[in-house]
This record gives structure tokens, sequence and C-alpha cells, in this order.
């Protein structure tokens, strides 16, 4: 079983949950950094992050999703590998050019799968832990 | 040697170095934890920027691609920690 802490990023006394991961999008690694969002269905990351990648990423899956406001987004879903520290997993990540927030998401699917997170104010770390039937 | 073949090689050396980068996985943990260490500090003097470290070195830009090729000059073989500085009004948030 496998764990990786994260401290939070504090801004201003408040916790944000914000941790740097790296993607492997085609062939080219990228780090980003993801609000850790256990309410979001979908990780998702804002296109404007890789406009510069010959990745054509309306190629992925499309799906609607809802935001905070009541309407939806378009989010393209693809499978890719996520790195957290040294530890890559395959997981499904979407692009959205509507996501109207300056942070990309890491939401539940497949995150919250492979890994059981605990969000601990007290200690000022999100730690994920492998589920037993993962390496 | 002839020019022509100096320029080959010149190119040769200059694909493998650029398929050695896309492929590169190689990134710096305390690069991280700079930007949580100064998050305060940029969020108040940048907000909206893009901020590219690796190497303990650091570069703004206005788009993640001019933050990534700047830090790239600097730096050549360590993957760059690159996020938007969000505005302080963007921290308190409903997600």
């Amino acid at each position: 079983m496998r764990s990786i802490s994260f401290p939070y990023t504090i801004h201003k006394g408040l916790a944000i949950p914000y941790i740097p991961l790296a993607l492997k999008i085609g062939k080219t690694w990228r780090r980003f950094w993801a609000f850790v969002d256990s309410g979001a269905t979908y990780s998702i990351v804002r296109t404007s992050e890789i406009e510069d990648l010959n990745f054509d990423y309306k190629r992925g899956k499309l799906v609607n999703v809802q935001v905070g406001d009541g309407g939806f987004i378009p989010v393209y879903l693809h499978q890719l590998v996520i790195s957290l520290d040294d530890f890559e997993f395959p997981a499904t990540v979407g692009f959205s050019s509507r996501l109207g927030v300056e942070f990309n998401l890491l939401g539940r699917k497949d995150v919250f799968e492979i890994f059981d997170v605990t969000f601990s104010d007290s200690r000022g770390e999100i730690t994920f832990k492998t589920t037993p039937d993962q390496h | 040697m002839s020019s022509a073949v100096r320029w080959h090689q010149g190119i040769e050396k200059y694909l493998l170095v650029l398929l050695y980068l896309i492929c590169m996985k190689k990134f710096s943990l305390k690069d991280d934890q700079w930007i949580r260490k100064n998050f305060e500090k940029l969020v108040e003097k940048h907000p909206g920027k893009y901020i590219a470290v690796a190497a303990g070195k650091f570069v703004l830009g206005k788009t993640r691609q001019e933050a990534e090729e700047k830090i790239t000059q600097k730096v050549r073989n360590i993957l760059p920690s690159v996020l938007q500085i969000p505005h302080k009004e963007s921290l308190i948030c409903a997600l």
C-alpha cells in the first residue's frame, strides 16, 4: 500500500487543497496544479493549459457537466496517465474551455477509486492512500 | 567536414534533445515547495499570470506557453512546475 501526502497550500490562513501533479498527454509529460475536489465527478483540465500541445482534445468523449451556477459545460474525456509524486496510474481526464474557474480540478472518477483520499485540516495535508487492490 | 554535414549533425542533436525533453518526466518537489512557500506573495503581486519554476529558477508569463518557453531557456532538463496564479477572490469558492 502506498501513501502520498501533500501539504495544503495556504492563503491568508485558508487551507486550499491545491496540489501538483503530472499528466502524460501523448508522449509529453506536463505538470499541473489541481484543486482536489471530492464534489467533482471528473478531473478537468482547462484547455488554456494545453493550447501549445499538438493534442486534439475534442477527439475525446463529449459529456456535459453541471457546474455551480446550474449551467452545463462541455467536457471532453480522455484516458490518460496521471502521476502523483512518482506514482503513475491511468485515469479519466476531461478538458474544457469553459471551466470558469482558475483551477484545474482533480475529481473522483478513477482517482478516488484508486486512492482513499483523506482531507486533514488538523494536520494540514491531503493524503492519497492506495486501496488494497492497487499495487 | 562540410558546413552542410555540420548543419545536419546540429539538427540531429537538436531533435534528440527535443525528443528527450518531450519524453522526460524528471521534476523537483522543491519547485512545488517553492510555489507553496511563495503562494501568498504571488497571489498578491501577479494574479492571473503563469509562473514556471524549475531547479529553483522561476519566470512569469502571460500564457502557459510563454512561461514554459522562458523557463526551458534557463533550465533544460527539469520538467517545470507551472500554475496560473489565481486571483485572491477565486480562492474562496464552492466547487
